[in-house]
Order: C-alpha cells, then structure tokens, then sequence
C-alpha cells in the first residue's frame, strides 16, 4: 500500500511537471503576440531613449540627455505636479465617492439600488472622445454648468473652466472623478459581499451605528480593493492622455500639461522621438515602482 | 434592520449623486436634439430627431461603424480565445517559469500606449501591416493579453480544484478539460471579458488614429473629424457623439446584469 | 518576491534588446538630397498612372480640389488619381509615418516650416523638385517671398533657400482684419485703413457697448498676434528671423511691441468678457453669428456661405510706417512628392497643374483666396472675397509675403501660444514673452548646427 501510493505521489509530481509544459504550450499563443506587440516596441523605446531622433533622419546617441532634460526642463518638470493634482480627483476622491456609495448601496437591501448601481457605472462605458466633447460643452463660458450656478445666484462662482489657470487642472480633475468613481464602487460592492455577514450581525449586537460599522468592519475587509483601486487610478491619473489632448491640449499656458501629453506632442508635434521615448519609460518604470509600493502596503500587516 | 430616517438619508444622498452622474450626459443628449446650432435645449415637441440622420450622413458612419464593428468582434473573439488559454494555462495548469513570466504579463495592464507607439509602428511597418484592418486587429489582441489573462485566470482559480482532479481521474485532456468543463463554468467572467474587451475596441481612439487612415478610420476617428468640423453646430456634434457611444451604451443596457454581476463576481479575489 | 523577478527579467529583457539592435534607430542616410536628374514634363505619354494623393481639406477647399482633380484627369485621361481626406491634426501628425510606408501616398499637403516639411526633407522622404522647377519655369513664375517658403538648403540648415522640396499653389492663406459690414455701418464707422484708424474704430466700438475683437483664447489662438506683428515688423528682417539668421532678434521683428498691443486691447476689454474659456471654432461662430465687430483671422476659415460673404469685409492693412503692404501669408499646405513615388513626374506635372491659373479660377468660384493668379474675377456680390483676392493680389506683386511665425522652430506654435496665454492673464510680461520666443527658437539653431 505504502509504496504504491508513494508511486502516485511521483506520478503526480511528473505530471505536474509536465503540464506545466503543457501548460506553456496554451500560454505560448497570448504570449507570443503579446511580446510582439507590447514587450519588443517597449525594448526599443528604451533604445531610442538614449538617442538624439526626429524619428526619420539618422539619430545619434546622447546618453541620458533624455532623460536628464525630462527632469530639468521646468515645463516637464512641472508635469510631475499637475499628476499629483490630479491623482487627488482620479484616485483619492473617486475612492472615498467609491466607497460612500459602495456603502449606502451593500448596507440596506433597499429597492432601486440596482438603478443606482446602473447609473453610477455608466460613464464607464463611454468612449473618451464623447466624454471629452460632454464636458468641453458643461465647461464652456455659457455652458450648463455657469448657467446654472448664475441661476442659483452664485454669479461670482462662475468661471471659463478650462481657460482659466486656477481652475482648468481641477475641472480636469473632476472629469476623471465622474468617470473613475463607479468603477470604484463597483470594486468596493464586490469586496463588501465578500465580508463575512458575522461580522457586520456582531458589529450591530455591539450597537454599532452605520458610521462605526463602516470604519470597524467594511473598510478593513476592503484593503484588498482599495490596492487595486489605488494602483489603477494612480496609474489612470499618470497616463491621462486623450481627455486633456482634447479639452484643453495641455492649456491655458502649461497648466494642464501631464506627462503623456508632453510625450505625444514630442513624439507626433516636434521631432523628438528620443525624449518622448524617455518620457514613456519614467512613465512606464513610475507606474511599476507605485504598484509594487502599494501591493506591498496593503500586503504588510 | 435599519431605520427609516437611514433609509431617506440613503436614498437622497444617492439621487444627489446620481444626479450628478446624469446632468453632463443629460444635457449633452437635450443638445443632441435641440434643432438650434448653439444646443439650446429645447420642448420635447421641438425635439430635431433629424439631427442623427444629418450626422449621420455628414460624418460617413456608415462606413465608420462598419470598419469598428468588424474590429471590435474579431478583436472580441480573438481576445477570449487568447484569455482562455492564457488564463487557463496560468490559473490551472501551471507554466514553466510563470513566477517571472506572470508578472511581466502584468506589466502590459501598465504600459501606456503612447509609450510604445512609435517603435510599434515601424515594427508593423516591416510586416506591412500598418493601416489594415489585420494589423489592428493584432495589435488589439496583443494589447488586450495581459487583462484577458489576468481575468481569466483569476475566474479559473476561483472554480474548485476538486471538479479538475475527477476530470484528471476520468483522462481528460487539458485541451478538451478547458472546453467541456473549464470554459462553460467560467462562463460570466467570459461574459464580462466579452463586453469590456468590445468597450475597449470600439472606444479606442490614440490607435486608430496612428494606424488608420481614409476608407479604415474607426468611428471614433470619424467622430473626431466631425467634430473638428462641426464644433461650432453644437447639436450636430452632440448627435455624432451619441451615435458612436450608442454600440457599448446598448450593450450596457441590455447586458446591464450580467455585465455588472460579472464585474462583481470576478471580484479580485487576489 | 516574485515582483522583482519580474523587474529583473525585463531589465535583462531590454538589455537584450539593446545588444540585438546595437545599430541606431533610423540609421536612414541623409545624403538624398540630389534632385531626380532626368525629368520629364510629358504626362500623356507616360501610360496609364494611378497616383495616390492624401490632403486635409473638407467643404469648399473639399470641392475644389475634388475639381482641380476631374479637370486634371480630363486633360490626361491616363492619370488617376485616389484621394483620401484625413483630419488636419491626424495628417500632421503620422504623415511621416505614411510617408515611409511603401503603401503611402505619391502626393501629400504637408506643413512648411522645420516641424513637418524639414524634418521630411531631411529625412529624404519627400523629393528635391528642383529640376521639375527649372523644367516648369516655378522659378520665373512664382514671387520670391512664396518660393521661399518651400526651400530649404540641402545641408538643412537653413530655410528659406536652396531647393524646392514642395511647392505652392493656386491658392493662399493670409492672416488679415475681418469686419462686419453692417456692424460698422450701424456704428458709423468706415473701415479702417490703418492700425490708428482700427485703434479708433474698436474704442468707438466698445463706447457703443459692442465687442470690438471677437477672440478666444482657449486653444492659444496666435492669429491676433501674427497679425499685428506684420504691421510692425521690418518685412526683411521678419523674413529673415524666420529662415533662421541667428543675427536677427525677436526684439527686431516687431515682437515685444505686437504682444503688448494684444495685452493693451484684453486690458481695455476689447475682447468677449470670457475669451480665456472660448476655444478657436466657437469664437469663430460666435463671429459668423454676428458678436464682435472685427476678427483678426486665417482667410477661409471664417466658412462663410454666399449671403455671409455680402455681410463681412476683409482688410490687409499696411505697414504702421507706411511702407507698402506685408502679410503673413502661405499656401493652405505644402505639396510634395513622396520620395517612395514610382510616378514623380507625373506627381510633379499635378503639383504644376495646382499652381495654373484655371486651378485659381476654380477657387475663387468656390469662395476660396486665389493666388499666382491674378486674372481670376470674384463675384462682385462677395464682399469678403473681394477684399481677400485684392489682398493677396497686392502681396503677389508687393512681395510682401512673411511666412508664419511659428515656422521658425519646430516648438515655436507651443512656445507662443502657451506663452500668449500667460501674458493674457497677467502672468508674463512682453519683455519675458519676446525672450521666451528667442529661446527657443536660438536653442533649436545651436542643435541645428
């Protein structure tokens, strides 16, 4: 008995081996294309980050000067400071949204959450371009928006948005929480039904209220979420590219200038395809480094 | 359970928010149907239904839309296909050096596509694949690997181990264990992976706009042209938009449950 | 932690890349300068010839070039030639790419100036023309200040001079004064001829409650500046700055005194009370709408169908000192021939026919500013047409084109026009704005060097 069941342990153990090879043999389609299309273009931006390139005549090697003028330049530079402005709106105020609404929608079985669940995903689910084109519209001197703070009588509140430098990075900003914020919810709804209904009965035996039920119970059983939630919206807010290309093309001034705009206009507008090739590496390595940080945060107990 | 005061407070606080969700698309419709250039809302009998049909026509949808439709379903195919292989070659068999192999592929979810763009174009370039409706369709897939694995993989690991060991027992194979078994369990994360992986096809923009041009541009692009040409007739613009959202609106709403249970049940359970 | 194996295996991924591709990106030669050296102008005797031709223009410019096209094919019927239309922004910015692909264009509008025309020059992708301009007579035919502006030196280090690599055409974009007839009429105010004359007409303006520039300055609309700044600017020294002569400052062209006129007028309330919230096409319709009283813009941009055009003026004003008349003015895209092209001289024979008088004729017809051509007739009803014709009528034989500002550097468009904005808000001041202007343009000619 003993040495045949031992046999099997072998067999299991080879076979394991082998459909680990098998096993390969499945991933090596998805891989292969997926080395072409994403992993050789991004070995060779790294290559032509350490050149001098319009992107057709001969290029000729700079070493860091890429890199080094990505830092130094203030308007790049500046770059980095708008991204920290906006991950407020696309991370942190889309999360505390994501997770108010999460609550009020998983705590009472009230009919009509689903609508609101519906409704609060929607703008998920619209292209960019119309998105931009929506708001371009709410944001305009005479858009909604102005019309309706002037007819509650906050005249003063009214403002021309996306032309304004104060203002233009926050309504920027506030886009992406309108876009962000059901995709948080929807995170959050699905890590709360994963919470043990004991705890939350033994949270309301000790008479705990909706406020202390959230904070002892629902927002500890989320911190697998809220990683994820972070590291996507972060990462969302560092690759801003197409809402700001098309409301405000970086404008008034540099003030809504992020990171990817400068890229694109480097890459497309000036010939400089080895500083756009720099500028998408500290992006993509900025994006790797805040993954690995927040994973490591929220795995640390 | 809870008490009434909560339930009124519950449901204002959640109208006021869906208000807000709803006022720009609200106002972008009333515009799309306002008979006046500047948008202007207007009586619901005034309604200029006629303003989808000028756009239509003006912007060349019919050809747009036809050129993503046809991306986004191939792409969509293609994608599953891929997650599930992928997925399940991660999730259940195992593959050699996957402790280094599965990040990379995470990696992708990451990478912005402007950072990659401009070497991808010369590299499909050499393969004479740039502006074609194949070498899009591959660069789709190709980008889409790493999600549709990621998903997939994680739907699989969720199914119980003790369904594949009886399988394994019986001598399945791998291949005819992820279509008889594997596949039809995994079922509403592949719903999902369908629905977010066409949003994503058809909303595409940056892409199309490099890769394609004339006959090939996508909808999107074609929205972009339009609205270049028409910003200043607000309501036509708003009515091209609506109709380039419409595809992936339609699905989201009639595929609204499945779409959002399937968001909730592929819950990252890492 | 398998996160670190991962960073690990992509850093050696890359490394690997780097040593597989040891060679440099675009290692393409740049020694192509040389013009074709046999060329023939004989079209109908080159069989039949499919030629593939990529332009921007929709509405009327859609038309006429739909036009030059059958009028083209009819006089060859061997030659046809597919069209493809493509979003202004989306062709700037992949024209390259399309132009290295051996599917991509024969003909292609590309954008003067070291951004796009240069870059492609340089980078041999788009044909010397030279010996089609001796063998068509461009030199001879075409004013100097236009040729000029399709030239470059076959070191590309400088515009301005040297060899065709693209050429004009019959037709032309000015950046000028419009006016709204009525408007000025119902103030009593005759149009302006003079820079005086228009300071007095827009403070007359805004006593009577009107807005005296219709402007949005969202998307860093430079045509005001441009504008003013060929009133003030010496015509050769402006000319010169442009085709980058190190020696020539932006202090010397008028600059400082240019940006600060723009500041006085936003100061003095002469543009829309929220121009910083209005973008580029709603001032535009905001104008055609009938707000504001003059609009410094690009001829033909304004869009104005047939009964507008009776309604709306347009005025090249000449020099504050009085000497003649200068204008920022260029062809609506640069034609050239792709390099990749099996066919360049019928492509060459095209670009000829584009400049002809008839192509000209052909324009005006459709309400579009005709250029080398000076018989073509405006219809009288058309008030802004006969404004804009006699405008660049009077440039043509002036020679009093000065190309666009934004020429000077590939970075120059987003060095004013984000700048423009700062000073509009008071965050800049014109000295700052013209120093800001030479740096960058003075940094592009050290790297050129």
């Amino acid at each position: 008995m003993a040495a045949s069941s031992s046999a099997t342990v072998v067999r299991r153990r080879s076979l394991r081996r082998r459909t680990r090879w098998v096993g390969l043999g499945f991933a090596a389609l998805p891989l292969g294309l997926y080395a072409l299309v994403v992993l050789v273009p991004l070995a060779q931006s790294f290559q032509y980050s350490f050149f001098k390139w319009d992107g057709v005549t001969a290029s000729t090697w700079v070493g860091f000067d890429n890199y080094v003028s990505f830092v130094t330049d203030p308007v790049l530079r500046s770059t980095f400071g708008h991204v920290l402005v906006l991950i407020g709106f696309f991370a942190l105020l889309p999360i505390a949204l994501g997770l108010l609404s999460a609550a009020l929608l998983t705590r009472a079985k009230q009919p009509g959450m689903a609508v609101y669940r519906w409704i609060f995903f929607l703008p998920q689910v619209m292209t960019t371009v119309v998105i931009a084109l929506v708001f371009k519209r709410i944001y305009a001197p005479d858009g909604p928006l102005n019309t309706a703070l002037r007819a509650v009588g906050l005249d003063s509140f009214a403002k021309t948005w996306l032309g304004d430098f104060t203002w233009a990075l926050p309504a920027l900003g506030l886009i992406g929480t309108w876009v962000t914020f059901g995709f948080c919810m929807v995170l959050f709804i699905s890590g709360t039904s994963a919470i043990a209904p004991e705890l939350y009965e033994a949270a309301r035996m000790d008479g705990a209220g909706p406020v202390r039920e959230f904070f002892a119970v629902t927002l500890p059983g989320l911190r697998g979420q809220l990683a994820v939630a972070l590291t996507l919206t972060i990462t969302a807010a560092l690759r801003t590219f197409d809402l700001v290309w098309i409301t405000t093309h970086g404008g008034p001034g540099t003030s809504t200038l992020t990171p990817a705009v400068a890229l694109y206009k480097a890459a497309f507008q000036n010939p400089q395809v080895g500083l756009a090739a720099a500028i998408g590496v500290v992006m993509a390595a900025l994006c790797l480094v805040i993954a690995v940080v927040i994973t490591r945060l929220s795995e640390r107990d | 359970m809870i008490s009434k005061t909560e339930r009124v407070v519950n449901y204002v606080v959640l109208t006021f928010l869906a208000l807000l969700v709803l006022f720009p698309i609200g106002s972008f419709i009333l515009s799309a149907l306002s008979p006046d250039r500047s948008g202007k809302p207007v009586g619901v009998g005034d309604f200029a239904w006629g303003n989808f049909a000028t756009a239509w026509r003006d912007a060349d949808f019919s050809r747009a839309m036809a050129v993503s439709m046809i991306i986004a379903v191939v792409v969509v195919a293609g994608q599953v296909m891929l997650g599930l292989l992928g997925g399940y070659a991660f999730g259940v068999l195992g593959v050699v050096g996957d402790k280094v192999l599965f990040p990379i592929v995470l990696l992708g979810m990451m990478i912005s596509l402007e950072a990659i763009i401009v070497p991808l174009y010369y590299q499909f370039r050499t393969f004479g694949l740039t502006n074609t409706i194949p070498g899009i369709i591959l660069i789709h897939l190709g980008m889409g690997v790493p999600f549709g694995v990621f998903w997939m993989r994680a739907a699989f690991r969720a199914l119980p181990r003790s369904a594949f060991e009886s399988a394994e027992m019986d001598g399945a194979g791998p291949l005819r264990m992820l279509r008889s078994m594997a596949a039809p369990m995994a079922k509403p994360a592949i719903y999902t992976l369908i629905l977010l992986s066409f949003m994503w096809t058809w909303n595409d923009y940056f892409l199309s706009l490099v890769f394609l041009h004339g006959d090939n541009q996508t909808a999107t692009v074609a929205l972009g042209v339009f609205q270049g040409k028409y910003v200043t007739q607000i309501n036509l613009m708003a009515a091209g938009g609506l109709i380039v959202a419409a595809p992936v609106l339609a699905l989201y709403i009639v595929f609204q449950r499945k779409f959002i249970s399937g968001m909730l049940a592929g819950a990252i359970k890492e | 932690m398998s996160v670190r194996k991962a960073i690990a295996g992509v850093a050696a991924g890359l490394a690997l890349s780097l040593g597989l591709t040891a060679c440099s990106p675009g290692g393409g030669s740049t020694d192509k300068a040389e013009a074709p050296s046999t060329v023939s102008t004989d079209v109908a005797s080159a069989g039949a010839v499919t030629l593939k031709f990529t332009d921007f223009w929709g509405a009327a410019e859609g038309e006429w070039i739909k036009q030059v096209i059958t009028d083209f094919q009819k006089k060859y019927p061997n030659v046809t030639i597919q069209r493809t239309t493509e979003d202004w922004g989306q062709l700037n910015s992949t024209l390259n790419l399309q132009l290295q692909d051996d599917g991509g264009p024969d003909i292609a509008t590309a954008n003067n100036g070291w951004q796009s025309l240069g870059t492609l020059a340089k980078g041999g992708l788009v044909l010397n023309l030279d010996a089609y301009a001796k063998a068509y007579g461009w030199d001879k035919e075409v004013p100097t200040t236009i040729a000029r502006q399709n030239q470059f030196t076959t070191d590309f280090k400088t515009m301005g001079s040297g060899s065709w690599f693209s050429t004009p055409m019959a037709r032309t974009s000015l950046i000028g004064l419009y006016y709204n007839a009525d408007k000025l009429k119902s103030l009593g105010i005759d149009p302006p001829a003079s820079l005086a004359d228009l300071e007095t007409a827009a403070a007359k303006a805004k006593a009577a409650g009107e807005v005296p520039f219709e402007y949005g300055s969202l998307d860093s609309s430079t045509t005001v500046l441009l504008g003013v700044q060929a009133l003030l600017a010496d015509k050769k020294k402006l000319n010169d700055y442009i085709y980058d002569d190190p020696s020539v400052k932006a202090a010397d062209v008028g600059m400082t005194e240019a940006i600060t006129l723009v500041k006085k007028w936003a100061d003095e309330g002469y543009y829309p009370k929220n121009y910083q919230g209005i973008d580029y096409q709603t001032a535009v319709a905001n104008y055609v709408g009938g707000k504001g009283v003059f609009r410094w813009e690009y001829t033909g941009s304004l869009g104005l169908n047939a009964s507008q055009q009776g309604h709306y003026g347009y005025i090249q004003l000449p020099q504050q000192s009085g000497s003649g008349t200068v204008g920022v003015g260029a062809a609506p895209g640069a034609m050239v021939v792709s390099s990749k092209s099996k066919h360049p001289d019928v492509a060459a024979a095209f670009l000829d026919y584009m400049m002809s008088a008839e192509t000209g004729q052909a324009a005006v017809d459709r309400g579009l500013v005709p250029a080398l051509s000076p018989d073509a007739k405006a219809p009288a009803s058309s008030l802004s047409l006969t404004g804009e014709s006699a405008a660049a009528a009077k440039l043509d034989s002036d020679d009093g084109y000065v190309p666009y500002f934004d020429w000077s550097s590939p970075t120059m468009l987003d060095t004013i026009g984000a700048n423009l904005q700062l000073v509009l808000a008071g965050k800049m001041t014109p000295d700052k704005f013209t120093e800001a202007v030479d740096k960058d343009r003075d940094a592009f000619l050290a790297q050129q060097s």
